[in-house]
């Protein structure tokens, strides 16, 4: 359906001409607004992906001026982490090197540039407010003590320079010294020195309290040469320039206190997805028009700011104008002119990027889970939006006693705002200069010898290394640090690799950073257990349908679209139990919403609550006290009641040709099998050499009371489980006839190799595998011996993440550690049941050799490649162009989150409150929430991914050049990428100034321990990477 | 004495006691600088666990004690708090098997509240805070179901009210809960009001607010009509202001700024019960006056219906449970007024115990949605919207509208009353100030 177009007939030139010009705008406006769509899907992706075609640090200015919100920690983050020494000083001298401050000219005796920005940050000497200035010297003794941190040799060089000075200038006058140095009458310095201190001999003085005069000959040697000197104020108002802004800066009234109130439900109701049990009427017609419906049905008692809303509406339809004249008709009102249409439409999506930007989703792409019965259009709420902001306007002008035709308002109001007065310098320069000079010791003489033009520059110098520029090195500084623990112990790692003669078994788990340890616990326990990582989709892009499912639902990167779909199916002999099963959910699916009506029904809920109500005890005692035991109670009443099954999968396509206007194949034909089977063998590089048992598993997580879930799960299978495509590849790759293809590709499987497939829970350490009955006899016992390795793997896996929960029991065993983990998927009350990607940092492409034997902490994405099958790159071209994205976007949102959680991250979960099942607010009336809780990212570092690819810096170059996509991550610096020498494993790495440069190891050594427990047992807080020697038969140099 | 009756005399005023003896002792805990640290949040959470469990024990004895007294009240009284002249206040609690009830509800409630916040409120930064009031709440809900008299129900009151303003405004930092937090203020404070004058009216008529007192038909009798009933408006309107009645619901949905723990115990469960519970102590008072008894029903009602059409339209979790729950209220004064105090009593205890757990379980609204889509085979998740839409689109228009606007109560108080408000108070702002300028030049030429 669309919107009636009756007014076309009747527009007035020109209409045609401003409407296109509200699309362009709301298309130019959309790309700033937060891209998240419902929450049943969640993907990780680069929160400022608008801002993807600049470079790193440019694109987060851009966006602070155009959005707000912080790119970086704070400084006093950073400085934090320099005390702790998580960055250190070898860091910022390294960074200070690669990135130079601005330049200038040294004056002699100061130290240079690059010294003096060392002493900037590391001492934050920043500017601060009069006030602030006025409470340090008054209260705090500022100006007669040295700041902290000042060290001994920059003391005694002032120190030592006071006392000459005053020494070499005896003869003159003592009035005059006194007075240089500030011995007045009353003054702080006169104070401490004494009471007759205005009349002493100023070397008596300094003698009687050497720190206390220096300090403050220095203070007053800062005001005295920054005096007269004046910053021009803030151009900050004529950025002030649209009617709400200005109501707000004149009267401290904001409409959208107004506004947002009646706004918000409004658009939680249109937009619902089946929360509610009512649904707005019209809602397929737009939301301007079935809010103008309800609105004008029926007489209506309105708030005085709405007094006139009914009339209003009336006579819009009347006149018969769409969402778009309505907004134009608005924009005419409040007087905004055509070139400040496009800011003015993208000031006002601004007001509620979460809302706006979910219409802008639903809109322009809705993604997997489809578009619903209303017709999400961005202008509708526009159209809504300004109407209402015209009303309020005119309301809070009319409470002020100013004319109610909002028109004029801009003219009335902006004679009031008041020009910031110019700053005052004391705190902007003075006090700088002085903690300056503190800490690289220049006394006040050599501040007051300073010539004229010297001394500007110096201070220019210091306005020009301004906050972004320190926190851009800051934030060099602080992944320098990780990437050289990463890189010393991949350096050393690759120095005596070796591969793994005939495994003894195999396992294939998705690349993501909560992999990386399960795999390690696995290979410390043979030398002959080898593991590889791949996007978890596995390179099967499916639209899966479970047996339970009422439809299909893409299992892939959101990028791709599939083509072949997957049923699960009951098999013959189960058919009984199945539609036992089927009526059942059916009957408890009836009940559950039968008692949900009723209980918020006025009739019937008083019955139903009286009756259910005591009951509802049990459920609520066991899910808080004992979560785990009423979890299994539940699991065990459900599996009574609703049969599990066995089941089948689709595999071959059946032989018929697609039917017109049918999206989907069914299945896959056996050319098609052998040929991403193969793809995927190859990618990973898993062609030569195959274990009697090859295992193949997803992933995907568990938790309850959690509206944030699908975040936590398989991000290559757009947020849901991996299993099934596990399991699809596994049947794949066993069928003889597709090992036949394969053959004729150069990989040879032999004839005992079983691939099995699994899905692993990475928030309880649990595994799944499918079709065991199809598993040949003679594999049986090697099956049960992996099962015993991946037990002992995840008990020892459950215990190490232990250690990063903070609520988790100190040092368990691995049972009671097990039994944790089990116990967060279960509590109704934890808001954490696993940390996600929290903390991922780097990815390695390449083979295991590279990095077998390194604890990574659960911090890299490890994607399986074999350079020696691949010297074009070709293979490593098509694994960037997949994990390139998919790891950035997973670390960018990270990132982001992390730095500004208010800003580009949804807060602390504790007052969101789901909304029309596809959201959370604050709260009943807030914006929606976008990006991740407080509580998914409160232990994450906020790094940079550094991708490092085992091949030549000249293939990457290339892949580069080739590829767009990796070309705009890789130049702009959102990847961090490295290369390792298949040959001789030398490291380069990359940066866009001075491109690929060898890796020079630090001097650092590099931990060897004996199993991964030795190096976290005790820490809740990250280790650096170390060597792990068990089974890992490989001699490490450095060891002792 | 029996020894029944001491273990009542010793367990009542544990009930209340032990919550607020581990609200001290966490007071104490944060006073003394401890920073939130791993250990500190566990130590904590165990000061108020053992606190509430003790207050658990005791009034599962007290419990026992009127059980076992064949469902016999117990009128306990300690002496005087406050003497003067020949008027003296009484110290004392009453137990009857409702309010033994209702007791240990709350009691099982906060222990599974402060259990459950354990983990919830992990690393916040209010999290001493909140264990804080919540042990405050626990005192004060207590001293409300178990005081024997008005003014000792008129503490609990209080100390109810004020930790559920400090808990809507927990994230303080940003505006939006502490706009909401002084929305509830307001309104809290305004009807207070009622229950003072209520108890004052009491004492200078009856010379007693003892409610084992106003259980004698003789006394109230004898007092004249007209002050019974203004007694009973003024509970009236307290008990609205806390039951979220109308017309004075309107802070309900801004309340569900606080994290979801508070909103459960609070609005789902045990502070919106408070009015119902005081109208059922009161309920002997009420049933004398017909106009009384009207005014309640009718509230009731006209609640019921509002906050169920409300409840229909909200998109939101918390919102729509939230007036589900006032819904469910209203019919619980309903219950009152017709004069059915024991119904009222079962009603509030299953549908405290039923909301407590729909709103702990808020969050999981998407997975549970999902989860029947899929047990009943269905694609899109609207699935009433078949029956709804099958009403004529003229009338689905209209009830949309006044549920959306919550039937425009809000609004009504504002133009009628917040309005007018407003500009008398300025008109007299500016009388005031006028005179004091004339008083200033006087003064100023008289010293001349």
């Amino acid at each position: 359906m669309s919107t009636p177009s009756h007014a076309h007939e009747v527009t007035p030139v020109g209409i045609d001409e401003r409407t296109a010009r509200i699309d362009h705008a709301i298309e130019h406006a959309g790309h700033y607004l937060p891209a998240q769509g419902p929450i049943e899907v969640f993907v990780h992706h680069n929160t400022l992906h608008a801002f993807q075609h600049l470079p790193f640090h440019d694109a987060l200015e851009a966006a602070r001026q155009k959005i707000g919100g912080r790119g970086y920690l704070t400084q006093s983050v950073y400085r934090r982490h320099y005390q702790r020494g998580r960055i250190r000083d070898a860091d910022v001298d390294a960074v200070l090197a690669d990135v130079p401050p601005p330049p200038l000219h040294r004056p002699d005796g100061y130290p240079d540039a690059t010294e003096l920005a060392r002493l900037v940050m590391i001492h934050g000497i920043e500017a601060t407010t009069q006030s602030d200035l006025h409470f340090r010297v008054g209260e705090l003794g500022a100006s007669t003590t040295f700041a902290q941190g000042v060290d001994d040799a920059a003391r005694t060089r002032i120190l030592d320079s006071t006392r000459e000075f005053i020494e070499s200038r005896s003869a003159q006058e003592p009035a005059d010294l006194r007075a240089l140095f500030g011995l007045d009458v009353g003054s702080e310095l006169a104070r401490i020195v004494g009471r007759n201190a205005h009349r002493a001999n100023p070397l008596e003085a300094f003698h009687a309290h050497p720190e206390a005069f220096s300090v403050h000959a220095l203070y007053r040697a800062a005001l005295h040469r920054c005096e007269g000197r004046t910053r021009p104020s803030e151009p900050y108002i004529h950025r002030i320039r649209f009617p709400r802004d200005l109501m707000f800066r004149v009267f401290e009234e904001d409409t959208n206190d107004l506004v947002h109130p009646v706004l918000i439900p409004l658009c939680g109701a249109f937009l619902d997805r089946g929360q509610s049990r009512w649904s707005m009427p019209d809602r397929e017609q737009g939301m301007y028009v079935a809010w103008s419906r309800f609105e004008t049905a029926g007489k209506a008692v309105r708030a005085h700011w709405l007094a006139s809303l009914g009339s209003r509406l009336r006579s819009y339809r009347a006149l018969g104008l769409d969402a778009h004249q309505v907004v134009l008709k608005a924009v005419d009102e409040l007087g905004i002119t055509d070139d400040e249409l496009e800011d003015f439409i993208a000031h006002e999506l601004m007001l509620l990027p979460g809302w706006a930007g979910m219409f802008h989703r639903l809109e322009t792409a809705p993604g997997p889970i489809g578009r619903s019965i209303a017709k999400a259009r961005l202008v509708d709420y526009l159209a809504v939006r300004l109407t209402l902001d015209v009303l309020a306007l005119a309301d809070l002008a009319e409470r002020h006693g100013l004319p109610r035709s909002v028109g004029q308002l801009r003219d009335t109001l902006r004679p009031r705002l008041r020009e910031r007065s110019q700053r005052p310098v004391d705190g902007e320069l003075a006090w700088p200069l002085f903690l300056l000079c503190q800490h690289a010791g220049i006394g006040a003489a050599q501040l007051r010898a300073l010539d004229e033009e010297e001394l500007a520059g110096l201070l220019d110098w210091m306005s020009a290394f301004d906050q972004r520029q320190r926190l851009i090195r800051w934030q060099e500084a602080y992944e320098r640090h990780y990437a050289g623990e990463f890189f010393d112990a991949i350096a050393l790692a690759v120095q005596d690799r070796r591969e793994v003669e005939r495994p003894e078994l195999q396992m294939v788990t998705c690349m993501d950073d909560r992999c990386e340890s399960v795999r390690r616990h696995v290979e410390e326990q043979s030398e002959r257990y080898q593991t590889f990582g791949a996007a978890g989709f596995f390179g099967l892009a499916i639209a899966f349908q479970g047996v339970d499912d009422p439809s299909t639902f893409p299992l892939c990167p959101v990028v791709v679209n599939p083509q072949h779909r997957i049923v699960e199916r009951v098999k013959e002999e189960h058919r009984d139990r199945a539609e036992r099963r089927t009526t059942w959910m059916r009957r408890w699916g009836k009940l559950d919403s039968a008692f949900r009506r009723a209980s918020s029904s006025m009739i019937w809920a008083p019955v139903v609550t009286t009756a259910t109500g005591f009951a509802a005890a049990l459920p609520l005692l066991g899910s808080v006290f004992a979560p785990r035991t009423m979890a299994d109670v539940r699991k065990r009443a459900r599996s009574t009641l609703i049969p599990d099954l066995e089941t089948d999968i689709t595999t071959e396509r059946e032989m018929r040709d697609r039917d017109e206007g049918e999206e989907l194949y069914d299945g896959f034909e056996l050319d098609e099998q052998a040929s991403r089977v193969g793809g995927l063998l190859e990618n990973i590089g898993l062609v030569k050499t195959f274990a009697p048992v090859v295992a193949i598993i997803g992933h995907d997580s568990s938790s309850s009371n959690n509206p944030h879930v699908a975040a936590y799960s398989c991000g290559a299978c757009g947020g849901r489980s991996g299993g099934p495509n596990a399991r699809l590849f596994a049947r794949m790759v066993n069928r003889p006839e597709v090992r036949e293809r394969l053959r004729t590709r150069g990989i040879d499987i032999p004839d005992d190799t079983w691939f099995v497939g699994g899905v692993n829970d990475t928030a309880a350490d649990a595994y799944h595998f499918y079709d065991l009955d199809a598993v040949p006899v003679e594999r049986r016992a090697d099956l049960a011996h992996f099962f015993d390795v991946l037990e002992k793997a995840r008990m020892k896996n459950a215990h190490e993440r232990c250690r990063r929960f903070f609520s988790a029991p100190r040092d368990p065993d691995v049972i009671t550690a097990l039994h944790h983990v089990e116990e967060r998927t279960h509590s109704l009350g934890q808001a954490r049941p696993e940390l996600g990607h929290a903390t991922n940092a780097s990815a390695i492409v390449g083979r295991r050799s590279v990095s077998r034997g390194v604890f990574l902490d659960r911090r890299t994405f490890l994607i399986s490649y074999d350079p020696t099958i691949d010297p074009e790159g070709l293979i490593l071209e098509r694994i960037l162009l997949a994990v390139g994205p998919v790891g950035a976007g997973i670390n960018l949102e990270y990132y982001f989150s992390t730095v500004d959680n208010e800003k580009w991250g949804a807060g602390t979960k504790l007052p969101h409150n789901v909304t029309g099942l596809f959201g959370v607010m604050n709260g009943a009336s807030s914006d929606l929430r976008t990006g991740l809780p407080k509580q998914m990212i409160e232990i994450h570092e906020a790094v940079r991914l550094h991708l490092l690819c085992e091949t030549t810096p000249e293939v990457l170059t290339k892949i580069v050049g080739r590829q767009p996509i990796v070309a705009e991550l890789v130049l702009n610096e959102w990847l961090r990428v490295a290369s390792v020498d298949p040959e001789d494993g030398r490291i380069h790495v990359f940066d866009a100034k001075n491109g690929f440069r060898p890796y020079v190891p630090t001097p650092r050594v590099v931990p060897v321990v004996a199993h991964s427990e030795d190096q976290y047992r005790g820490h809740v807080e990250f280790v650096p990477p170390a060597m792990i020697t068990a089974n890992r038969p490989v001699r490490v140099e450095g060891e002792s | 004495m029996s020894t029944l009756e001491w273990v009542a005399r010793i367990a009542v005023p544990t009930v209340v006691a032990a919550p607020a003896l581990a609200g001290f002792a966490v007071a104490v805990l944060v006073a003394r600088g401890a920073a939130r640290t791993e250990e500190s949040e566990r130590t904590i959470a165990n000061v108020v666990h053992v606190g509430i469990s003790i207050s658990m024990l005791a009034s599962l004895a007290a419990l026992g004690c009127v059980v076992a007294n064949g469902f016999g009240a117990y009128d306990l009284r300690y002496g005087h708090w406050f003497q003067a002249d020949r008027y003296g206040f009484e110290l004392m609690f009453y137990e009857t098997f409702s309010s033994a009830a209702v007791s240990a509800l709350v009691s099982l409630l906060l222990l599974a509240t402060s259990r459950f916040s354990q983990d919830y409120l992990h690393r916040e930064a209010g999290y001493n805070r909140f264990f804080l009031l919540m042990a405050a709440f626990g005192a004060g809900i207590q001293l409300i179901v178990l005081g024997g008299t008005l003014e000792l129900l008129f503490a609990g009151w209080e100390i109810v009210g004020l930790t559920s303003v400090l808990l809507v405004g927990f994230f303080h930092e940003r505006a939006g809960p502490v706009n909401a937090a002084v929305r509830v203020l307001v309104t809290y404070r305004l009807t207070d009001v009622g229950l003072l004058v209520a108890t004052v009216l009491l004492h200078l008529n009856l010379h007693t607010t003892a409610f084992v007192a106003l259980r004698d038909p003789t006394l109230l009798h004898h007092a004249p009509h007209a002050i019974l009933v203004l007694v009973g408006a003024g509970a009236l309107l307290s008990a609205m202001g806390k039951s979220a009645q109308f017309p004075l619901g309107g802070w309900l949905p801004r309340a569900m700024e606080g994290p979801t723990a508070s909103s459960a115990v609070f609005y789902g469960s045990l502070s919106v019960h408070a009015g119902v519970y005081l109208l059922i102590r009161l309920e002997p008072l009420i049933a004398t006056s017909f106009v009384l008894r009207a005014a309640v029903v009718t509230i009731g009602l006209v609640t019921a219906f509002m906050a169920a059409t409300s409840s229909q339209v909200s998109a939101d979790a918390k919102t729509a449970l939230a007036y589900a729950t006032t819904s469910q209220v209203g019919l619980m004064f309903v219950e009152v007024g017709v004069g059915l105090p024991h119904v009222a009593v079962v009603h509030l205890v299953a549908h405290a115990l039923l909301r407590y757990y729909q709103f702990l379980r808020t969050p999981s609204t998407l997975q549970d949605a999902l989860a029947r889509r899929k047990a009943l085979g269905r694609t899109e998740a609207d699935e009433v919207a078949a029956e709804w839409e099958g009403a004529g689109v003229e009338l689905r228009r209209f009830l949309y509208r006044l549920g959306v606007e919550r039937f425009a109560v809000e609004e009504t108080l504002e133009r009628w009353i917040g309005r007018p408000v407003e500009r008398l108070a300025r008109f007299t702002d500016k009388i005031e100030r006028t005179l004091l300028g004339l008083l200033d030049r006087y003064s100023a030429e008289g010293r001349r």
